[in-house]
């Protein structure tokens, strides 16, 4: 009885904070909708409107694509950093997470030099022979995406190399000697012991109300997402009412994920939560 | 603001039929790359090939023309556009003296000199003088001053809630 009790005390001060720094803004901020308006009619307005069911949609989509490929990605380039030789890992972590050094904003600007008419790509492929003319890379959902996957891998690889980390190499040999091969090693063992590195890379990474920067930078207006439409409400219309309704849809999308993530985990790994 | 200007072209009073301006803009929305937020977000633009033609604020086209040497101001035969910088003192600020010294400090003539030939903003004193080098930075002069074109902020601002939804609907639907 006393255990349960410690771990709570323990626990208390992280959980005030997180309830000061977190909670308590996200809750002014679902709060604020109904200043003057009926929340019901601003959510109700919000999901009426065409366009912004397709941002909300356009924000999960890309954010579902996003984190795939940030966990492949992620997930492989950690397993890598992970087996190593120790004297290795610190290197291949800052080549990895280098990019984390510059700014966000310089970081999806980079990619208009890219991507652009004539950037570093289109020049390539027309050097190459591969095309005769520019291709027009930049606002499509494409390079969105892929200005969202440089951000995040990073964030990945460093969530997920301390868990791969942790896994025992013994645990990985005994079960290599029982005779499966490696991919069923890989399936049966180590990938279910990722899980909760996955789970935190993943609610690390491509948020679903996603950050404004690299969309607006790579999309544009053309692929607006709820993070961009949601600057567009705050900082153009000064309509805070209706900004506030979309964050906290945008929050509520953010704890759904998060929990079927949290889900899929117990069924992955039922040690894992 | 494009709504408005658009009111004009599609011969109808924008505050009473909008609907017929944005039909104006949505005709020449796949001539349009983007609708920047920021005159650097442009200026990344021009500088990759990505436009070759932009609305934009006076005072990037020093910026513009060291990305894109070629780039040229474009004199609009019914007048350029007025957009105004302007320095607000909240209601209820407590240095409204301070913040009264201050927009005597931007408005005195060594500092407009300083400003207008750095590039950064045109004078407002229509008795400034600057050096033919300086003068090349500026797209206004008296000519142009009197040909501006202003915009009524108080009913567009009153209006525009609507116009955004059938614009994002237009460029982002």
């Amino acid at each position: 009885m006393r255990e349960p009790l410690t771990g709570w005390t323990l626990g208390a001060p992280a959980t005030a904070l997180v309830a000061l720094i977190l909670i308590a803004p996200v809750g002014a901020t679902i709060a604020d909708i109904s200043g003057g308006a009926s929340p019901f009619a601003l959510y109700q307005a919000f999901f009426a409107s065409g366009f912004r069911r397709t941002v909300l949609w356009r924000t999960v989509g890309i954010a579902t694509i996003t984190s795939a490929i940030a966990l492949v990605v992620g997930f492989f380039t950690a397993l890598a950093v992970s087996r190593a030789p120790r004297r290795w890992r610190s290197v291949l972590i800052v080549m990895a997470v280098f990019a984390l050094l510059t700014g966000v904003v310089v970081r999806s600007f980079a990619w208009l030099i890219i991507l652009g008419r004539n950037g570093i790509l289109n020049g390539f492929l027309q050097w190459a022979g591969i095309t005769d003319a520019p291709l027009a890379m930049l606002y499509t959902q494409g390079a969105v995406i892929v200005a969202m996957v440089y951000l995040f891998v990073p964030l990945m690889i460093l969530t997920l190399v301390g868990v791969l980390e942790g896994i025992p190499e013994d645990l990985i040999r005994a079960a290599a000697s029982l005779g499966p091969s490696p991919a069923a090693t890989f399936r049966q063992v180590i990938f279910p012991l990722a899980v909760p590195g996955l789970i935190v890379g993943r609610s690390s990474c491509p948020p679903d109300p996603s950050p404004p920067v690299p969309p607006a930078a790579a999309g544009g207006e053309r692929q607006m997402v709820m993070g961009t439409f949601l600057h567009q409400q705050a900082m153009v219309r000064l309509d805070w009412p209706a900004a506030s309704t979309t964050a906290a849809i945008a929050v509520a999308v953010t704890i759904a994920v998060v929990l079927a993530m949290t889900r899929l985990a117990r069924r992955l790994n039922p040690a894992a939560t | 603001m494009f709504v408005m200007l658009a009111g004009p072209k599609a011969g109808t009073d924008v505050f009473a039929h909008e609907g017929a301006a944005l039909e104006a803009v949505k005709a020449v929305k796949d001539d349009v790359v983007d609708n920047y937020q920021t005159g650097s977000a442009m200026i990344n633009l021009a500088s990759t090939g990505e436009v070759t033609v932009s609305i934009t604020l006076d005072f990037t086209l020093a910026r513009l023309r060291a990305a894109v040497p070629t780039i040229v101001w474009a004199q609009l035969t019914d007048g350029d556009i007025a957009v105004f910088n302007t320095v607000n003192i909240p209601k209820g600020a407590a240095e409204v003296e301070l913040a009264h010294q201050f927009i005597d400090f931007i408005l005195a003539p060594a500092i407009q000199k300083t400003l207008a030939e750095q590039g950064v903003d045109a004078p407002t004193r229509a008795d400034e003088e600057l050096t033919p080098e300086a003068a090349a930075r500026r797209t206004c002069g008296a000519e142009q001053i009197g040909r501006l074109k202003r915009i009524d902020y108080a009913r567009m601002n009153a209006a525009k809630g609507g116009w955004i939804d059938r614009w994002n609907e237009i460029f982002g639907g």
